[in-house]
């Protein structure tokens, strides 16, 4: 979804970005190219989107009902469509946040099996 | 698609917004606008790529998943064709004749004429009530309609029908077609409305006509209204076209147009009481009952008795819901229909269940993985279910395809009538209907067994051994159940085909009374002039004129012919110390019964000269003398005294079905105002002569009518085509029935044996012969057949009882029917196990055991 220019730069997994964005929502209602920074920022500029490639992915939040858009003013006085966290979406990320946890631990210990002392 | 066009939009408007925001936001940083600008592209990436990317979520994203069941469905398919093709195949030979029968009886039984309330129309006949009646059920005439109209106080309205035939001249074109005589009031009363047109033409001689006909041969022109059409060469004003579908179909005898009485009631036949050649309609007043109609008629026909003795003295009345009596009587057929056809289908289903088991079998590794992996039951069943429904469908294409050939072809089969009957079968929305149910039901039925099995997550212990249900506490395998009751629904098909073939076989050895195998060719001549109109033509003048065909032997005509499907007028015969009483008439030339092959039992035939002469059927010879010397003796028909010249055989008149009924036959005159046929005897085959008897007849008269030629054989043939459409179509679907049937058992023995291959290499390396082998194989198919064949012959033979009693003159029980279904049956059980069983002759112990 994403191209990393440098090494250090991670590929989204599938289904990652939707994650991102829910989660960036969680804070507040928010326009495209806020989301796109917001991501960025929070990530340590890791997670470089290709700002872009969020559009299909808001589109299909909202098809899946997770998010809502609605009309607003952006804080540059600027009319703008914002996207705002469902309930649905809401209980969505709440699923997606424990799923990725046990996923990432899993990656850890598969990783470095030494250090935690077991395996799989 | 506005929709779309504003989503389109918003993504551009929201794409357009980002792009600001961002460049805003570089300018913000100290860069030029242009820089600015482009870096904000450049962030963003391919805009014309996101749009598309974006567009892909809407459009498909609802299908994605599906899209991608079927693609795989397709893949699956794909991979293993031939039971694909042999499980659409199934279907669709299932399907073809489903959807073809169906929209028959669709359009025969359950299109309802646009009568008002059906149910408030009763018919009035009347009812001979002497025990040997030569007409037990008779029409009613004019007079006595209107006796009826005046005096019942049940009814509402009372309408009068007389059924005929009528030749209408159209572009210089004539055509002989269905005429109805009918009162002005027939459609008010039937509560039939016109398509077009004001309707009768009160007092005037006018004519409508049915919408069928207006369509067919005047190509639906509205100014033809007002028009004057000549029928029977009388020039009659268009009244209207009756509404789309009135009557139904479902009659034998479908008018094509109507014409009104009142014009011509003063006219001697109409005036006559004993001439009952209607029918009465009435609309029974709200409230009353058909029974309290029907005691009011009675009622009144003890009235007529009295006041017309000579007539009316042993008439009772016949009153009956006519149109809901048929209305019942088709939704009986129908569901009868509808069954047979549902067991088809189940037996092509139980294949298709079988081949996608199988596939379940060998799929169950994946199957596992992919569980392991954590797909959700419900996605796996729903993999499945979308297989069976792309299966399904494919089948239904294929299937639809089939019956649409089959329903052109199906007015070709019809037996040719003086009066062309003009069917046409096309898909309904009833037939769409029951098509889509059809396909719904297939599509669950087969597939939820697989999808049910191959999704179920018994990982390890399904490895090893076939899906089982138990019955009984035996544990069944499914598949072998499947063919179980496929066996058995062939077997119900098959009993069932073979009573009504016992029926018409039976019906078949009824001898008609003439000999269908003659060479002789029948054409049906109608006197008529260069107008239509009537007029009386020289019958010997024809006769002489079609003798000089090369290779015709000899020609005769009548007035009468067996398998007419009418009985023939009645005569009052007197003898003397008896009360007089009433036989069947009728007339025929010279030599015109020897020519049919009906045989002279004792004396001549008619011969010409014969004016005072009369022939008597057997029926009638011995009820005269019991001894038989009848030939010589003078009796007395309406009035005239005749000459016995000779005995005939008793005949069937009006269907194959008719009892003997006494029949005195006397000389048709040489001129004459009804029409004849004419029968020419030839050397060779009768059916290359037909064309030259049709010139033949057109040519010695002009103006004459030729309603039809055609062999004495197909003549025959014709009058039980109904009884043998039916047994082709029945013995058509038990044998297609048994050929899925038979696909199925050979499957499923294969299956068997390749899975028992090892343990019969085994067997054979440690000295058993192949014959043990072959033999178990083998019996392992049979068994199942006979299993099948058990039930079967469990639910054919109550099944039988319940046919017998919907559908007079089948029998309930037949050795024959039993024996013959039984023994085929047994035999494609067989046949379909020899060809895997053969296969144990090939094994090489070796290769399988290494193999392994």
């Amino acid at each position: 979804m994403s191209i990393g220019e440098e090494k250090d730069r991670v590929e989204f997994l599938q289904g990652t970005l939707d994650m991102l964005v829910l989660r960036t929502l969680l804070l507040g209602p928010a326009h495209g190219h806020t989301i796109a920074h917001a991501i960025e920022r929070s990530s340590g500029d890791v997670l470089q989107v290709e700002q872009g490639s969020l559009y299909p992915a808001l589109h299909r939040l909202l098809r899946r009902g997770w998010i809502r858009a609605e009309e607003g003013i952006s804080e540059n006085n600027r009319r703008a469509k914002f996207y705002r966290l469902t309930a649905k979406g809401r209980k969505r990320l709440a699923l997606e946040s424990g799923k990725w946890e046990r996923f990432a631990r899993a990656i850890a210990r598969v990783m470095r099996p030494a250090a935690q002392g077991g395996g799989l | 698609m506005k929709w779309r066009r504003r989503m389109e939009e918003e993504l551009a408007r929201d794409i357009a917004d980002h792009l600001a925001m961002e460049t805003d936001g570089n300018i913000a940083r100290g860069m030029t606008p242009a820089d600015a600008r482009h870096a904000a592209l450049r962030k963003f990436g391919n805009v014309a790529r996101v749009q598309e990317d974006t567009r892909g979520v809407w459009a498909w994203a609802a299908f994605d998943a599906w899209r991608a069941d079927v693609r795989q469905a397709f893949r699956r398919m794909r991979r293993s064709p031939g039971t694909s093709a042999l499980a659409v195949l199934s279907l669709a030979l299932a399907f073809a004749p489903s959807v073809t029968v169906f929209s028959v009886m669709d359009r025969l039984f359950l299109t309802p004429a646009p009568v008002k309330a059906p149910r408030e129309i009763v018919e009035i006949m009347f009812r001979d009530t002497r025990p040997n009646a030569v007409k037990p059920y008779l029409g009613v005439s004019y007079p006595e309609f209107q006796d009826f109209r005046r005096s019942l106080r049940s009814f509402s309205g009372l309408a009068y029908e007389s059924r005929g035939a009528a030749t209408v001249t159209m572009n210089g074109r004539r055509v002989l077609v269905g005429a109805n005589m009918v009162s002005e009031n027939f459609f008010g009363v039937m509560g039939v409305p016109m398509a077009l047109g004001p309707g009768f033409l009160q007092g005037r001689a006018s004519v409508i006509l049915s919408h069928r006909f207006w369509m067919r041969e005047l190509a639906g022109r509205r100014d033809i209204v007002g028009q004057p059409l000549p029928i029977n060469g009388q020039s009659m004003t268009v009244g209207g076209v009756a509404a789309e579908g009135f009557p139904s179909m479902s009659g034998i005898f479908v008018p094509d147009l109507w014409y009104s009485v009142e014009p011509w009631g003063g006219r001697l036949a109409a005036q006559r009481r004993d001439h009952r050649a209607g029918t009465v309609w009435a609309r029974l007043r709200p409230g009353v009952s058909v029974e309290g109609a029907a005691a009011e008629v009675n009622g009144y026909c003890r009235k007529l008795a009295q006041d017309w003795p000579d007539s009316n003295r042993y008439l009772s009345g016949y009153t009956y819901a006519a149109m809901a009596d048929h209305e019942r009587g088709g939704i009986t057929m129908t569901a009868m229909g509808v069954t047979l056809l549902g067991i088809l289908l189940a037996v092509a289903c139980a294949n298709v269940a079988g081949i996608l088991l199988a596939r379940a079998e060998e799929r169950r590794h994946e199957t596992a993985i992919r569980q392991a992996l954590g797909a959700s039951r419900g996605r796996l069943m729903r993999e499945w279910m979308v297989e069976s429904a792309v299966l399904s469908t494919l089948a239904a294409a294929f299937g639809l395809a089939g019956a649409r050939v089959l329903m052109r072809a199906l007015p070709g089969l019809l037996p040719s009538m003086i009066i062309p009957l003009h069917f046409e079968f096309s898909f309904g929305p009833r037939v769409w209907l029951y098509a889509i149910a059809l396909i719904f039901a297939a599509a669950l039925s087969f597939g939820l067994v697989p999808a049910w099995r191959g999704s179920r997550p018994d990982l390890l212990s399904g490895l090893r051994q076939d899906s089982a249900v138990s019955v009984l506490r035996i544990r069944v395998p499914i598949r072998s159940l499947l063919i179980v009751m496929q066996v058995a629904a062939a077997e119900v098909l098959l009993f069932g085909a073979g009573l009504v073939l016992d029926t018409v076989s039976g019906v078949g050895r009824l001898d008609p009374g003439f000999d269908p195998e003659r060479p002789v060719a029948l054409g049906v001549l109608l006197p008529t002039s260069d107008d239509g109109s009537p007029r009386p033509v020289d019958w010997e003048a024809v006769r002489d004129r079609l003798a000089r065909i090369g290779g015709v032997r000899r020609v005769a005509y009548g007035a009468i012919v067996p398998l007419s499907g009418s009985v023939g007028p009645t005569l009052k015969l007197e003898t003397p110390g008896q009360e007089p009483r009433e036989v069947l008439g009728g007339s025929a030339g010279p030599g015109f019964f020897s020519t049919l092959g009906m045989r002279i039992l004792s004396g001549r035939d008619l011969a010409a000269g014969d004016q005072h002469g009369v022939l008597v059927d057997a029926t009638l010879a011995r009820q005269l003398d019991p001894s038989g010397g009848v030939v010589g003796r003078e009796i007395r028909l309406d009035g005239a005294v005749r000459q016995i010249v000779g005995v005939f055989q008793d005949a069937k008149w009006e269907t194959i079905y008719d009892r003997p009924r006494p029949r005195a036959i006397a000389l048709t005159p040489a001129r004459s105002w009804g029409g004849v046929t004419f029968a020419i005897e030839v050397n060779g085959d009768p059916g290359a002569y037909v064309a030259a008897l049709r010139s033949g007849m057109a040519a010695a008269q002009p103006g004459a009518t030729v309603a039809s030629a055609q062999t004495l054989r197909q003549h025959y043939r014709d009058w039980l085509f109904l009884e043998r459409a039916a047994t082709q179509v029945l013995y058509g679907l038990g044998l297609l029935a048994l050929l899925l049937t038979v696909t199925g058992l050979h499957g499923i023995t294969s299956a068997l044996f390749s899975r028992r291959s090892r343990e019969f290499a085994i067997r054979l390396a440690l000295g058993a012969t192949p014959r043990h082998i072959v033999v178990a194989v083998l019996a392992s198919g049979v068994r199942l057949a006979a299993a099948g064949l058990a039930l079967g012959l469990a639910i054919a033979i109550p099944g039988g009882l319940l046919l017998a009693s919907q559908i007079s003159g089948v029998p309930a029980w037949s050795v024959p029917a039993l024996g013959l279904s039984s023994a085929v049956v047994i035999l494609a059980a067989v046949t379909a196990s020899a060809q895997p069983a053969s296969r144990v002759l090939r094994i090489q112990p070796a290769d399988i055991v290494r193999s392994e």
